[in-house]
């Protein structure tokens, strides 16, 4: 009996899922504040030096904000090709999807892939704050994968408090307004709703996407501002019963199996038990044709009559031309007898035997009977043995599935999911939907060549991750995060001074995290030079075999 | 006390997958970069997320293993982040992973719910890992000895059940376990094996119950 302690043998641990309920950091931070504001006060006298330092920053603050637009969103920023923003491959571009409206209407911008952007009528001013009228052409462009991040040169780094995150996306895009080729800005308190559609990759089981916040690139501060969550959902009608789906397939397949097994060994013929002529009932006598099944029976065959009555009406009824025998469950006969005319009689009949002959199908039934019994247990036993087999079989290949499902199992599978991001934004230029992770990996400094030892465009390799919409950045001779994955599929890539992309596949990019100071990258160099940015997506792609 | 049966078969089963589940240990400039986390928590609690986000799962499953029952670990674990923020002002990096400061407080917490409703603490357990404590004893893995085990263990103290829960029930390395009972690796070491010697004189003295 325990006296001190419960033990708890072999329990069943919860689930990611179930943890994940009751998870809650925006209550926890509530309750901490909530709490804090029940603490006592600081005294007063305590804050005379920080009040009147505060004062002196606040009067700073005040000159510097009225006196620059170093805060003001919508200050011209220019072409956002600018010493922050280097696309590597400046010849191929997402082209902005341009479209004309009149700007005191409001109007929805829908665009192919789901995306639309909600612009309510006046939103625009000029840079000195005159509204806008008119025509206004407003310009759209999405970047959804690391190619589109790619080819943008849009830096995906984020700095918070000192520390460098890396920002993985969940959709980004860049939006501007022009009024006569006059760029244009949102007037204030002016809001335009956006949602974008994209893809992000998650494990299968999960149900809600993770959370992702929205930030908006500050090409100023060169940074990214913090701006909300986004609000995520998924939008693919994901089959949560994918697993019973293939649970159903495989239990399918193998009663299929199961029944094909049993037809291909057919089951032995029971033997009929001879039956002996009762002397006081009326019996036929026919002479059947040597092909007919009546015929295989026992030789000497009579037909016996149950019912007297039956009897008198078949031999009084007339002449009977041909008679038919249809066999019944419990081993007697319908007799049909059919007349010229095409009259018939029916009674129900059993073949019996006298005599000798009864005797003879008795000893011959006995033989075939222990033989049917032997080769009834051998089908019995041998269709045991290749059921158990394939039932092992079944059980092997249905574990595999449920470890593939299980949200517990150390092997995770990803999927793509279709996501709708919503938010509203202030401002016009480069808004992102991210969350920022820890680079992780080691932090080494790497050299990077290539196989032709041609010099790189911009002496930088860019790391992709097929389940992350981001592109890590190593710079040549400068210390950088590598983190390279055992079980993602990633790649290494870069391009020439020439145009000549240089790479490494995922099969030949390394696995183990580098050891050492320095990582040497050597990439390989294809002779083609995309041109566009099909091109390119031909070339980069994770699986090989499409290379 | 539960029956536990067929032990030998499983333990052989399960020996060699063991040695995979050690945790693996955090390098100094993983530490850093957390510490950098922490600071940045310290001046705005709402920088605490990414370090709520990555220990809210090991921390659950760290208490519900001490409690069984997942509304309460729930609970309890909120009261353990709660008391992290609120007192995340005192924390200063001493070379030991941020998370051996969350499992003490969430060892504490435990401690506190045990004391405040006056039931039995849970210990939970996997076969497989007493058929290994066994081993470091020395004794015959079976099942009468397993059953005379669990006797030794009810009769032991929390604080000598903690450290036999942490090495064999969760596999944690001597290094961690340190870092989270605020003692030195070598002590850890020496209380454990001594622990061990006393359960091992324990079950030569004793009989197992019922035979």
């Amino acid at each position: 009996m325990e006296k001190n302690y419960n033990f708890n043998i072999n329990p069943k641990k919860p689930s990611k899922e179930a943890i994940q309920k009751h998870q809650n950091f925006d209550a926890l931070l509530e309750q901490f504040e909530a709490e804090k504001a029940t603490t006592k006060p600081t005294p007063v006298r305590r804050l005379w030096p920080l009040l009147g330092g505060l004062a002196v920053a606040a009067a700073i603050l005040f000159f510097i904000i009225t006196n620059t637009n170093l805060f003001d969103l919508n200050a011209p920023q220019g072409e956002m090709q600018t010493a922050f923003i280097q696309p590597p491959v400046p010849e191929i571009k997402k082209q902005f999807i341009n479209q004309k409206y009149k700007s005191n209407k409001k109007k929805l911008f829908q665009y192919e892939g789901g995306s639309s952007v909600y612009v309510p009528a006046g939103s625009f001013r000029f840079a000195d704050g005159r509204a806008v009228e008119g025509d206004v052409e407003l310009q759209f462009r999405e970047y959804k994968d690391f190619i589109d991040i790619f080819i943008s040169g849009i830096p995906m780094k984020y700095d918070s408090a000192g520390v460098e995150y890396q920002l993985e996306s969940a959709g980004m895009m860049e939006i501007r307004a022009l009024k006569d080729g006059e760029e244009v800005f949102l007037q204030p308190n002016n809001v335009l709703t956006v949602e974008l559609v994209s893809e992000i990759s998650v494990p299968a089981h999960v149900n809600v996407p993770p959370g992702f916040n929205i930030y908006h690139l500050d090409t100023t501060a060169k940074n990214w501002k913090y701006k909300g969550k986004d609000n995520i959902q998924f939008i693919d009608k994901y089959n949560p019963e994918s697993y019973d789906k293939e649970l159903k397939v495989l239990k399918n397949n193998f009663d299929t199996n199961i029944k094909n097994l049993e037809s291909s060994w057919p089951i032995p013929i029971k033997p009929v038990k001879p039956q002996k002529a009762d002397g006081d009932k009326y019996a036929f006598d026919f002479e059947f044709a040597e092909d007919s099944e009546v015929s295989k029976l026992y030789t000497n065959t009579m037909w016996q009559v149950d019912n007297e009555v039956d009897f008198k009406k078949a031999t009084q009824g007339g002449n009977w031309v041909d008679v038919k025998m249809e066999k019944q469950g419990d081993g007697r006969f319908k007799m049909i007898l059919i007349g010229e005319k095409g009259e018939q009689v029916s009674l129900f009949v059993e073949p019996v035997l006298r005599g000798t002959d009864f005797q003879n199908a008795l000893i011959n039934y006995e033989i075939e009977y222990k033989k049917y019994n032997n080769a009834l247990a051998e089908r019995t036993q041998k269709l045991q043995i290749q059921k158990a087999e394939l039932e092992k079989e079944f059980n092997i290949k249905r574990n595999q599935i449920t470890i593939k499902w299980n949200s517990d199992s150390n092997e995770i599978i990803y999927v793509k999911r279709k996501v709708r991001n919503r938010f509203t934004i202030n401002a016009l230029g480069i808004w992102n939907c991210d969350r920022p992770v820890l680079p992780g990996g080691a932090r080494v400094t790497a050299t990077i060549s290539t196989n032709k030892k041609e010099r790189l465009r911009k002496a930088n390799v860019y790391l992709a991750d097929e389940r992350s919409n981001t592109i890590y950045e190593i710079k040549q001779k400068e210390k950088t995060n590598i983190k390279y994955h055992s079980s993602n599929k990633q790649l290494l890539f870069s391009l020439t001074e020439k145009g000549n992309v240089a790479l490494l596949t995922p099969e030949e990019v390394p696995v183990n995290q580098p050891t050492d100071n320095i990582q040497n990258i050597i990439l390989k160099q294809l002779e083609t030079v995309p041109k566009t940015e099909e091109e390119l997506r031909k070339l980069l792609k994770f699986d090989r075999e499409e290379i | 006390m539960r029956t536990i049966s067929q032990i030998n078969r499983r333990i052989a089963g399960n020996q060699a997958n063991s040695m995979s589940l050690k945790p693996k240990t955090l390098t100094e400039e993983t530490m850093l970069a957390e510490w950098a986390e922490v600071q940045a928590a310290q001046k705005n609690p709402a920088r605490f997320r990414p370090l709520y986000e990555r220990y809210y799962d090991p921390i659950f499953r760290f208490i519900f293993k001490r409690t069984g029952e997942e509304a309460l670990c729930a609970d309890i674990c909120s009261q353990v982040f709660l008391k992290a923020l609120q007192k995340l002002s005192t924390y200063t990096y001493k070379g030991v992973p941020f998370s051996a400061w969350l499992y003490r407080i969430a060892s504490n917490e435990v401690a506190q719910h045990y004391r405040n409703s006056g039931k039995r603490r849970v210990v939970s357990i996997e076969e497989n890992q007493l058929g290994e404590m066994m081993e470091e004893v020395d004794v015959r893995v079976d099942e009468n000895q397993l059953q005379l085990m669990l006797e030794v263990l009810d009769d032991m103290p929390l604080e000598s059940m903690q450290l036999i829960e942490m090495r064999y029930f969760e596999q944690r390395p001597f290094k961690e376990i340190a870092q989270i009972l605020n003692i030195t690796e070598s002590n850890a070491k020496v209380k454990t094996y001594r622990i061990l010697e006393r359960m091992k004189k324990k079950m030569n003295k004793r009989k197992p119950s019922g035979f």
